[in-house]
């Protein structure tokens, strides 16, 4: 049977557009955008503090880093699947006060958690 | 192409939406009835076959961002199904007699930290249902009916198993759902329009208003009205709640062919939760729809709105040997249906 101009047309667009939509289709932009932000947090408060936490709206804490960080060090690095904003960080203090460390955004990959005196939060 | 991207990346972090867990949650039930309906349209007695399949891709992270009470978790909100209904008849030869089909339509959608294709990441914050729905019918076309019934599986927060009947006499059809003994959900169809692709004549019949009424509970029942307008390509349609007595939906919709398989443009106006009322639209093109702020997608994906949505969908019935959209009057015609890479051979004393 002899191609028409047509079958031509149509066999050519099929032919880009199908590995086009294979790709598109793959969903690998998780491998080029971070779902975890690997965080470590670093001590300048001048006295030890523990438990670098998420807390909710309703008071519900969540740990992210569930270890005792003595003044002037750095905690061992930890991976976590938080990846967003809108977070409210809280850290306890060696005499379990709670002490808010304000609305943050984690925009994954490595951050360092600067927590300064006055309990100031800076993600470097 | 650097610039597109860019230009595509902003504007669809301007549109942005956040669905919720309890959104996710309640949208299991809604999905159970619309697989059930969806039977209901697909499965009539002069029909043979229907096949669908859609996957909803949104490309960036910010876009479905799901808000919790611990703040915004950046990932993707996604729906993928598939599903078909087959008769021993679909090739559409014409078997005399009772024909049997079996159907089945599957689902999962919900809101993952990772976009996938085939296996979710099913992070801390994931949080996927699936259901499945069954049907096994029997239909008689010379009488107009059809008998059906199946099963239905949800697994969304807990896991149900429902079951539900289906029966079409003409043009009336109904479904009852049930979980154990209880009556979940009765929905009426009262299919009045003239529809040539089930044996009707065209004439005054064709601009009798399609009407369908679905009762989950007392208090909540809803009415749903499709008026053709003029020539089965321009129609209104709307949904109300008659308990508690509300407006939902609104839509103008136009299909260049009554077969409702090649181009459907889609304007609607739908009513949120808190009173407010916004306007959207759609085209749907075969295998992909387009669509921002549709009232489809509100019902039907987490109650989304301002943003965009990309679906590749597929949706074809047949009967005999023409094919037509979901719930359509008419089927397509042959320059339509037939594939443009195969010609038939002219007669061999007319070859060159």
């Amino acid at each position: 049977m002899k191609k028409t101009f047509a079958d031509t047309m149509f066999f050519a667009g099929a032919r880009r557009a199908l590995p086009l939509l294979a790709l598109l289709m793959t969903s690998c932009t998780h491998w080029v955008i971070d779902t975890t932000t690997r965080i470590q947090v670093r001590n300048n408060t001048g006295e030890s503090i523990y438990d670098f936490s998420v807390i909710s709206e309703t008071e519900q804490i969540i740990v992210l880093v569930p270890e005792i960080i003595e003044a002037g060090s750095d905690s061992k690095v930890r991976e976590v699947e938080w990846v967003g904003k809108n977070f409210n960080f809280v850290i306890f203090t060696s005499d379990g006060t709670k002490k808010n460390l304000g609305i943050h955004k984690l925009k994954g990959g490595s951050v360092l958690a600067q927590i300064d005196e006055d309990f100031v939060l800076v993600f470097k | 192409m650097k610039w597109i991207i860019c230009l595509l990346f902003f504007f669809t972090g301007a549109f942005a939406w956040n669905p919720t867990p309890s959104d996710i949650e309640k949208q299991a039930l809604q999905t159970g009835f619309d697989q059930v309906s969806v039977f209901q349209n697909a499965a009539r007695p002069e029909y043979n076959a229907y096949l669908t399949a859609g996957i909803i891709w949104l490309p960036l992270p910010s876009q479905s961002a799901l808000a919790t009470d611990w703040g915004i978790h950046n990932g993707f909100a996604f729906r993928q199904k598939m599903g078909m209904w087959l008769t021993d008849d679909f090739d559409g030869k014409g078997k005399k007699g009772l024909a049997f089909g079996f159907g089945w339509l599957g689902e999962r959608h919900g809101w993952d930290n990772e976009d996938f294709l085939f296996f979710p990441n099913r992070g801390d914050f994931s949080q996927i249902n699936q259901v499945h729905t069954f049907v096994f019918t029997i239909a008689d076309s010379s009488k107009q009916a059809l008998a059906g019934g199946g099963l239905q599986y949800i697994n969304a927060e807990n896991n149900m198993l429902r079951w539900w009947l289906l029966g079409t006499y003409g043009r009336l059809s109904l479904f009852p759902i049930f979980h154990k003994g209880d009556l979940q959900v009765l929905n009426t169809q009262l299919n009045l329009q003239a529809r040539a692709l089930q044996g009707h004549r065209d004439s005054w019949q064709n601009y009798l208003p399609d009407l369908e009424y679905s009762y989950f509970s007392k208090d909540s029942m809803k009415i749903f009205i499709s008026q053709n307008i003029f020539k089965q390509k321009y129609y209104i349609e709307g949904a109300f709640w008659a308990r508690p007595s509300n407006f939902a939906w609104a839509a103008f919709k136009f299909y260049p062919d009554p077969s409702r398989l090649l181009l459907a443009l889609e304007t609607t106006v739908t009513q949120k939760e808190n009173d407010k009322i916004y306007f959207g639209g759609g085209i749907t093109l075969p295998f992909l729809r387009i669509a921002y702020n549709h009232a489809d997608d509100y019902e039907k994906f987490f109650k989304s709105r301002g943003i965009w949505i990309f679906e590749l969908l597929l949706s074809i019935g047949t009967s005999g040997d023409s094919f037509f959209g979901l719930s359509a009057p008419k089927a397509a015609s042959n320059e339509i249906s037939s594939t443009p890479t195969r010609k038939p051979l002219p007669p061999p004393n007319r070859r060159e």
